[in-house]
């Protein structure tokens, strides 16, 4: 049995005493999936993502990224996309490919070229000189090229067009690492669907109410996982 | 460091068994009559156990000598300056009765000569440079109150100063006027260096600097015609200064016989001021301070960075490990430092 | 990683740094002419040029110390952006320690810290040594820089001979751990204030840096004023019973401590520093 690429066990995180946004959370991913991660606003999926990258500590409970503890040798496996742009707006496009190419020996330059190529980025051009929109795509662009084992994609289609997203979803499904995972968190649940293969739905305090794999579920329901989501969160307030 | 520490050490314990024999040798002869013999070239006194070379044509007495501590020898000697043809004269010999390093020679033909010891020189030289162990007030009739460095600086900030009033007087003027100067003596307390002199005039107390030329003699300003330029003290300083005279001490000068041994000075029907008292109780002062500030407070630290990365609870990286390493550094350091310091 | 990290530091700063260097030694060598010219011109436009001379050199005066701040801020601006804005996603996602992320950026700002400091002496001789106006023996350059140099180093050779060589390098490292614990201080403050605050995290870290460095200096003016009245006479008394040499040592190891103390400040405040990121980094 493979080892699975995250596994989180008991984790609880709260910002303020007794009000937790993690409580005794647990999952396990199996390497090779997209798994969505779904929820309401405030339901915890970022903070999750963000303790599974290191930007948190959580209060107890422990998270294995591929059998190791989480630490600074397990961020060279993790490819993380935040919902906010996270470059130096001071520098260059090209500047931002060394950077990268400089600490994740996973990141593939040529593959990032191309892709930035298909977007017509000029890569001498300076990232503050680029549209909100058009960073977004750089960033993802970045994370994407990279070869690793666990992609964290935080709202990756939130606050772009229709167009884009189309382009962001195919990006995502035709330059990332087979033997990966990817984990999209997202509440645009009808346009991510299609991509998905398992899914999980969270609730506030990182409460699963529903999970599994996508085709099947949405068989057995006869609904899409949007028309599901809305059923199950109906009541959720 | 460690090298550093060693030689320090060593140095330190050398100059501690020295101490005594360099005190001893330097003790005043109590044997009346010394003998005393001057080279031919006149560069050079033999006597009281030591050899003084020329150092100085104190021709305008600018040096001070303590009254309280010198010393008259009984006998005279035939002395003529050096690089001089002139006849012999009998010139009375003064030194300091604790530390005999230099030799004040007076004659009325002549004036006043300064021979030193190495020691002596080195005092004098000290004392040039600034080095001035205690800062007195001193009137006229030698009763002395002690008083600080800044003092000193604050009355020499008048001059110059545009907020300040200043008069100019003739220096023959001011022979009758009230009088303190501002003085300060070696290390050994026997040489006394003027700086400046405060008057008393109707108005006020005025500072008059000797200007940089700390062998300045009042005797070179009561006598002349030239105009001299006083500053008056601002209010804070005057009102301080008239605080400090409040310690005024009298000061008696015993003048000895031809048999007699050097008596203790004394202060009239007052207790006199134990300088060496105050001396001790700051050495003390420094002593515990330092022990507290410089030797307990590393320990904190380095036990905190000891503890903090094994303590089961409160865990903390290794890095706190730097801590400790850099408090015991400084524990290190002032230990010897304090080795250094009791061993002075 | 840590020399990888290094390298953009610095390079983030060099890109700024650069232009306010050009500007001070170019600012320097045209106030250098100009006094150069003043002090060499005819009596009758004397006058007018000492106050074309004075017009400039106060703004003058002012930009060496604007260069300096201006240089301050962009390293410590350079440490909350990197760390507690939207970089911090990147900067603590890299495959990197903590530890090694704030070690690059202390040794950054120590670094661009000398630089600025050797930028500042660099302009004052390059002053003096243009300043000085041309005589019949030096056409050119008047070397009266140098030669006081040379009186200031004979005269301090005189007064402390061999142990100059030991003062020396220990002032310097005084200095450079004086920096250091600065510099540890203000990376304490700020991210102090981007844990506690969630919003307006640097007014958070600059009101505890006042907060931090107003208890610090009533403890050093009480520690100063119980010194000064206790313990600096006894030190006077000590100094004054020992020899030459033995004052001397006494100096050097009291430059010493004084280093040491410095250094332990310095690394309490990054240990906690270091504590605060590792456990309670908080990009919300």
């Amino acid at each position: 049995m493979s080892v699975p690429v995250l596994s989180c066990q008991n984790l609880y995180k709260s910002y303020r005493a007794g009000y937790p946004v993690l409580n005794a959370f647990r999952c396990e991913l199996a390497p090779g999936k997209i798994v969505g991660l779904l929820g309401p606003n405030g339901c915890g999926k970022s903070t999750l993502m963000k303790l599974i990258c290191g930007l948190l500590s959580p209060d107890h409970g422990e998270i294995l990224i591929c059998g190791e503890p989480r630490s600074e040798k397990t961020n060279a496996w993790v490819s993380y996309l935040p919902e906010r742009t996270y470059f130096d707006s001071a520098m260059r496009v090209c500047e931002l490919l060394t950077y990268f190419a400089d600490f994740y020996e996973d990141f593939d330059v040529a593959m990032a070229r191309d892709l930035l190529r298909d977007l017509g980025i000029d890569e001498g051009a300076k990232l503050r000189t680029l549209s909100k929109g058009t960073k977004e795509k750089v960033q993802l662009v970045m994370v994407m090229s990279r070869r690793a084992r666990l992609y964290l994609l935080d709202e990756p289609i939130a606050g772009v067009d229709p167009a884009a997203r189309d382009y962001i979803l195919r990006t995502i499904i035709t330059n990332y690492n087979k033997e990966a995972t990817v984990v999209i968190t997202t509440h645009l649940i009808r346009d991510i669907e299609p991509v998905l293969d398992e899914f999980a739905f969270m609730s506030y305090g990182g409460q699963i109410l529903l999970s599994g794999n996508a085709d099947e579920v949405r068989e057995r329901e006869g609904k899409s996982l949007d028309e599901l989501f809305r059923e199950v969160f109906r009541y959720v307030p | 460091m460690r090298n550093l520490l060693k030689h320090t050490l060593l140095l330190l314990l050398c100059a501690f068994f020295l101490l005594p024999f360099f005190c001893f040798a330097a003790a005043a002869e109590t044997e009346p009559y010394v003998q005393w013999t001057l080279s031919k070239d006149c560069q050079r006194i033999d006597g009281n156990g030591k050899t003084y070379t020329f150092y100085w044509d104190d021709e305008k007495g600018a040096i001070a000598i303590n009254p309280a501590t010198r010393y008259y020898f009984a006998n005279t000697i035939p002395f003529r300056p050096i690089n001089s043809d002139g006849e012999y004269v009998e010139a009375t010999l003064i030194s300091d009765n604790q530390h005999g390093e230099w030799l004040w020679v007076k004659s009325e033909k002549y004036g006043n000569y300064i021979y030193a010891t190495k020691e002596g020189k080195k005092l004098l030289n000290g004392l040039l440079e600034g080095d001035v162990a205690t800062y007195l007030i001193v009137d006229a009739d030698w009763n002395r109150a002690l008083t600080g460095a800044k003092t000193l600086s604050t009355l020499q900030a008048h001059v110059g100063a545009s907020d300040v009033k200043k008069q100019m007087l003739s220096g023959k003027s001011l022979a009758d006027t009230p009088y303190y100067f501002i003085a300060g003596t070696d290390r050994t307390n026997s040489f006394l260096m003027r700086f400046g002199i405060v008057f008393k005039l109707t108005d006020g107390y005025y500072y008059l600097d000797l200007e940089g030329s700390r062998y300045g003699n009042q005797d070179d300003v009561f006598e002349t015609s030239a105009m001299v330029t006083l500053y008056q003290l601002r209010e804070d300083t005057a009102a301080s200064f008239q605080k400090d005279l409040k310690g005024l001490a009298p000061l008696k000068i015993t003048f000895l016989d031809e048999n007699a041994n050097w008596e203790d000075d004394y202060y009239g029907d007052d207790e006199p001021i134990d300088y060496d008292e105050m001396e001790k109780n700051s050495v003390v002062a420094f002593k515990v301070l330092f022990v507290i500030f410089a030797i307990l407070l590393p320990i904190l630290p380095l036990v905190f960075g000891l503890v903090l990365p094994r303590s089961g609870k409160l865990k903390r990286p290794v890095h706190w490990y730097a801590l400790a390493l850099s408090s015991a550094l400084w524990l290190l350091c002032a230990i010897a430092t304090f080795i250094a310091i009791m061993l002075i | 990683m840590f020399r990888k990290l290094l390298k953009y530091d610095l390079a983030y700063v060099w890109r700024w740094w650069w232009i306010v260097a050009v500007a001070l030694v170019g600012a320097t060598l045209l106030g250098a002419f100009l006094l150069r010219g003043t002090l060499a011109a005819a009596e009758e436009l004397q006058a007018l040029l000492a106050i074309v001379c004075g017009l400039y050199f106060v703004p003058y005066v002012l930009a060496m110390g604007a260069g300096t701040l201006v240089t301050t801020i962009l390293l410590y601006w350079r440490f909350y952006s990197h760390f507690f804005s939207d970089q911090g996603y990147l900067t603590f996602t890299l495959p990197v320690k903590r530890r090694t992320l704030l070690l690059s950026k202390i040794c950054n700002e120590l670094i661009w810290h000398v630089a600025q400091g050797i930028l500042l002496v660099l302009c004052i001789l390059l002053f003096f040594l243009i300043a000085p106006p041309a005589t019949a023996e030096y056409p050119v350059i008047n070397p009266m820089l140098f030669q006081a140099l040379g009186n200031v180093f004979s005269a301090l050779w005189e007064g402390f001979g061999a142990m100059l060589l030991l003062y020396v390098p220990e002032l310097m490292l005084l200095l450079l751990c004086a920096t250091l614990f600065q510099i540890c201080l203000v990376h304490f403050c700020i991210t102090v204030g981007a844990v506690i605050a969630k919003k307006w995290k640097l007014l958070a870290g600059i009101g505890i840096y006042y907060g931090v460095n107003s208890v610090l200096s009533l403890a050093t003016q009480l520690l100063f004023g119980l010194a000064g009245g206790l313990m600096f006479p006894g030190l006077v008394a000590i100094l004054g019973k020992c020899t030459l040499t033995e004052g001397k040592v006494l100096f050097a190891m009291l430059f010493l401590l004084v280093t040491l103390v410095f250094l332990t400040l310095s690394v309490f405040f990054y240990c906690i520093t270091q504590d605060k990121l590792d456990h309670k980094l908080n990009l919300a």
